[in-house]
């Protein structure tokens, strides 16, 4: 079993982590020796956190993807979308693609937000554990790692995998053009695709800055790797602040200083004005304009 | 006294601010934490006994050239692969109808240590 976590939609169980027996009764057990004042202000704490358990915050680029989370869906209806979409990218040629999930219903995710996770499908030859060769898409991701949230790696891993914690059966797909998958294989196959990487995980992480990193910075800053063909991070991070529209993050600011208190892999600290984040959609916008024979689609399971 | 009423209703109206989401309730399909979690995605994928478990996955890359993430060349590739590494990109590629997926522990504890590849030089 993995010990990763998608890169983002799994923070909510770590607020509700909070709703310990031991919390209840301390908090809610009137004893004479506490006083009123003290358990009033922890009472109210604990419902700010629970409250915030509920919000979409943590939806990350709201990015997610969890081997540990419950499936949703039936193995079957995974396994037949999953092969839909390998599928679909095998049928259009693509030999390297950006893959987004949705591991949150779009209601709960901020405005701008719909999908959660991204990372890049790359056609591969794959060894099955008898020993066959087999031509499919392995998935490269970003994940959070389960036991430190603040923490991610990167892992490859299959569509079906990729697809089995979803809330909705939804991918969203981007095409690179030839030209642009040829770089990004040659990046991917390098050792600039796991340099680029930066542990320190953040839900919310600023595309612009270094100190945090979430799947979808990494997805850009690969992407620019690729497009300037540079694995100088700074030429890179310069490109992105004169080119790439990165999304604001429409949460209010209590609600994310709450968060980046009561959530390890919620943090403001690479963000020095109002959070932006990028996602999948504006990663989407951004090759649309500049990577001319490029193609962005929807996918949802066939009837 | 009066200050500490003050600091409770302000906590209470916070906490009454975050119960607004987009779709006014709490989300009911809660993603649980892998260590609290019954049973994994990944075990009931795997135990619909519908997969095939991987060992390894190299990118086949455009032009003919097989590569490895470290450079190493596969020297095995499959017939239906080679082709499609060859073909320009946006040429339909061959895919498996089997589903992949990767190895749970107790496969991967029944395999050998794998031996070193030899490093071929590149078409």
């Amino acid at each position: 079993m993995s010990m990763t976590t998608p890169c983002h939609d799994r923070s909510l169980s770590r607020l509700r982590a909070v709703e310990s027996e031991s919390l209840r009764k301390f908090f809610f057990t009137p004893t004479k020796d506490t006083p009123m004042r003290i358990r009033l202000l922890a009472s109210a704490l604990l419902s700010v956190a629970l409250c915030f358990a509920t919000l979409p915050v943590q939806g990350g680029s709201f990015s997610s993807s969890s081997a540990s989370e419950t499936l949703k869906f039936t193995p079957e209806q995974i396994i037949q979308f999953a092969k839909q979409v390998e599928k679909t990218l095998a049928g259009k040629g693509a030999h390297v693609a950006i893959l987004a999930r949705m591991g949150r219903p779009a209601a709960e995710l901020p405005e701008g937000m719909h999908f959660t996770h991204v990372a890049f499908a790359v056609y591969s030859e794959i060894t099955a554990a008898d020993g066959r060769k087999l031509p499919g898409y392995a998935i490269y991701n970003l994940y959070q790692q389960n036991d430190h949230p603040e923490i991610s790696s990167l892992v490859q891993d299959f569509p079906v995998d990729f697809f089995s914690g979803v809330a909705v059966m939804e991918a969203g797909i981007i095409i690179p053009s030839p030209e642009l998958q040829q770089r990004l294989l040659e990046v991917i196959n390098s050792p600039t695709y796991v340099a680029l990487h930066d542990p320190h995980y953040s839900l919310i992480a600023n595309p612009y800055t270094l100190g945090k990193q979430n799947c979808t910075e990494h997805t850009l800053d690969v992407l620019n790797a690729a497009i300037y063909q540079t694995s100088d991070i700074g030429k890179i991070k310069a490109n992105e602040k004169a080119f790439f529209e990165a999304q604001t993050v429409n949460v209010s600011p209590l609600k994310l200083i709450l968060g980046s208190v009561f959530s390890a892999e919620v943090s403001t600290s690479d963000q020095p004005g109002k959070p932006v984040t990028a996602t999948f959609e504006t990663i989407g916008k951004y090759l649309q304009k500049y990577d001319a024979g490029s193609e962005m689609l929807i996918l949802t399971p066939q009837p | 006294m009066k200050s500490n009423h003050a600091l409770f209703i302000l906590l209470v109206l916070t906490s009454s601010a975050f119960a607004e989401t987009h779709s006014g309730q709490a989300s009911s399909n809660a993603v649980q934490s892998g260590s609290h979690a019954s049973a994994s995605a990944g075990h009931s994928i795997a135990a619909s006994g519908q997969v095939t478990s991987a060992v390894s996955a190299i990118p086949l890359a455009i032009g003919g050239l097989v590569s490895g993430t470290a450079g190493a060349v596969s020297s095995q590739a499959a017939r239906g692969s080679a082709n499609a590494a060859t073909a320009p990109i946006g040429t339909p590629l061959d895919i498996t109808d089997e589903t992949i997926t990767v190895m749970p522990p107790n496969e991967a504890l029944k395999k050998p240590a794998p031996v070193p590849a030899k490093s071929d030089k590149a078409i």
